[in-house]
Order: structure tokens, then sequence, then C-alpha cells
């Protein structure tokens, strides 16, 4: 988890040093949504929120760190005529997105990342690497540096003892971000 | 800038491909009824259980396909019917076994799961699947797993409090298994 947020400090660091012809501009953002697993017969839906801080490093560029924290909602199922049920799994991820951002006002995103995700309920209790992948819409409002954005995304959490396995959740959030701080470009 | 726009979805093709494309696996859900009711009798009581998973649809539509066991538990309704307070504890021997007697069993056998508490005559303890989670022992836990993974045979035992007299019946009971299945 260390080793992780360090690198991802270190790659937002590399890239904002490296990039000095174009303008950073740094900004800080929420986000809520709702949480669905995917193929998961025993975890309901939920809820996700968090924030993000995207590093704008280039104009078509940016890098995105983010927390999020998933509530998942529990699951019924029956077993020998009796209903059980096995509460959700929650998670909390510290990772980072790479968004390659096209339009003006008007901008449409695929993204992809990763994250270090921490699963936890009763008798689940590990730390998992996790990727996620996704396309996101954001409008600039007319307010400096204010914007708002829906995203869908696939996040998958693989499994410890099994590369070939992971657990999936569709996301879908609405998000709202204000770029705080821009650096001029360095003559 | 053209090429930019390729990066992201070849990076997202280059990690698929390097972790086994886990996206197509999932967790399915099955489960193994117990014959209902049965009763752990007596100072040396165990019942016995011969689970074969291949008997269920589930887990047979996806065992070359298993990858992990992400959950499981053991479920139903104790009730004492007569005796002192005590514990149920359930053991687990890879493949057919004839253990007889709780003391045998303990002695030949795994623990997977317990002790669950139960009062005197009349108590009442319904395990249900979260309950039931915190009482899993990881070495009978592991042999379950390799069983799951392996040819899906497996004997559990269902055993009281040794040395303690009692009558112990249990309704609905059933194994919960989770697992992890992809490509």
């Amino acid at each position: 988890m260390r080793r992780l947020a360090t690198g991802v400090c270190m790659a937002v660091a590399v890239a904002v040093l490296a990039v000095p012809a174009h303008a950073v501009s740094v900004g800080i953002g929420a986000f809520g949504g709702a949480s669905f697993p995917v193929v998961q017969d025993d975890n309901g839906q939920g809820s996700v929120f968090g924030v993000r801080v995207p590093v704008s490093v280039v104009p078509l560029i940016a890098i995105e760190p983010y927390f999020g924290s998933t509530h998942g909602g529990s699951k019924d199922q029956t077993v020998a005529g009796l209903t059980f049920t096995r509460d959700g799994i929650d998670v909390t991820s510290y990772g980072a997105n790479l968004l390659l951002k096209f339009g003006g006002p008007l901008q449409f995103y695929p993204f992809a990342g990763m994250s270090s995700s921490h699963l936890k309920r009763t008798g689940l209790d590990e730390t998992d690497t996790a990727y996620d992948f996704g396309l996101g819409l954001g409008i600039k409002l007319p307010l400096v540096g204010l914007s708002v954005d829906g995203r869908g995304e696939l996040d998958a959490a693989v499994d410890k003892a099994s590369s070939d396995a992971s657990r999936k959740w569709a996301n879908v959030t609405l998000g709202v971000t204000y770029a705080f701080a821009k650096f001029p470009p360095v003559p | 800038m053209r090429n930019l726009r390729l990066l992201l979805p070849c990076l997202g093709l280059v990690a698929l491909t390097a972790t086994g494309c886990f996206i197509a696996s999932g967790q399915i859900f099955v489960h193994f009824d117990l014959p209902t009711p049965f009763s752990i009798v007596g100072a040396d009581g165990a019942d016995r259980e011969f689970v074969d998973l291949n008997t269920i649809h589930d887990y047979a539509k996806h065992k070359d396909k298993l990858k992990d066991v992400s959950d499981l538990a053991v479920v139903g309704r104790f009730t004492n019917q007569g005796g002192p307070g005590g514990t149920v504890s359930v053991y687990i021997t890879p493949g057919s076994t004839s253990l007889s007697g709780a003391a045998n069993v303990v002695a030949g056998a795994t623990r997977l799961w317990g002790p669950a508490s139960i009062g005197a005559t009349g108590s009442v303890v319904n395990i249900g699947w979260n309950e039931s989670a915190k009482l899993f022992d990881p070495a009978g836990k592991q042999v379950l797993i390799d069983a799951a993974k392996g040819d899906g045979t497996f004997t559990i035992y269902t055993i009281g409090t040794p040395g303690v007299v009692n009558v112990i019946q249990v309704d609905n009971g059933g194994i919960i298994l989770v697992i992890s299945a992809g490509p």
C-alpha cells in the first residue's frame, strides 16, 4: 500500500516536472453514486463515494489520484428452505487514474487506472490490487474552475489467491471538481 | 497526440493479457443441503455426512474453471433437545472416510468450523451466513478449499462437546460455498 502511494506520488511528480511546456492545473473533486457487483452471488448493490485530485499535465492528459469508499449491500440466498443473508463487502481504495480528455467545455474521456483496494466484511479482510477503466463525460461550468462529470467504470479487484479471478463492480458516479491551482508554462 | 489516443486502450489490453484475463471471472453461489433434521447424541456422539460437490449442478458446471473459494459457511438451526449446554463443531476429511465417535473425529480429522456454543435443554441457536464466517478454522478451511479444487468430495463430521451428554438436533443445515470461476 505504501509502495503504491509512493509510486503514484512519484508518477504525478515526474509527469508534472517532465512537461514544463504546458500549463499544469490541479483540482480537487468529490464524487458519489451507485455500485453494482458484477457476477457476485454473495454481494449486493451498494453506494460509492470518494475524492479525486486531478492533475492536468498536458492538454489531453490528466493524472488523478483518488480515494474511494464502496459500501456493499447485503445479499440473500436460500439454503435448505431457509433464507440466509450475507453482509455486503465494503471496499476502501487508494489509487490513480490516467484520463485522456477530448473536447472543450464539454469533455469526453476514457480512463484507466489501478489502486490498492481493501475488501472487508465478516470473515473477509484482505487488500488486493485493483484495476479500473471506464468512460467519463464532463462539463466545465461558466464558474471559473468548476466542472461536473458523470462516469461509468468497471473496477476489478484481483483475487490474492488466484490472479485469474477477481471481484468486479460497475460504478456509476456523478462528481464535481474545482481546479484551484494553475502553474504557468516555464519559458 | 493521435498516438496517445491509443495509449489507454493498449495499456488496458496489456494489463488484461498479463493478468490472465481476470475480468471474465465471477463468484458463483453453490450450496449442499445436509439431511434435516439430524442429531448428535450422547457424550461421544458424531454425525457423519459424505459430501460430493459434483452432485451440485452449479459446481459441476464451473468445476473446470474453478480458481478459488471466495466464501464459505456452515448454516443451520441447532437445538439442544436434552442435557447440559455445550458446543458444536464441524470437522472435515478429504474424500470418503468413516470415523466413529467424537474422540476419533477430533484425532483423525481437521476442525473446519466451531465451536459454536449452545445452552442447556431447549436452547436454540441459529447460525447464519455472517455468524458462520467468524467460526471457520483456517486449517479446515484449507482442506475444504483443496477438496473443492480437487475431486469435489469430502466428509464432514458434526460433534458436540466430548464428555457432555446431550442431544443436539440440527435443522435446515447446509454448506455454502462461493466459488470464483473464470476462463
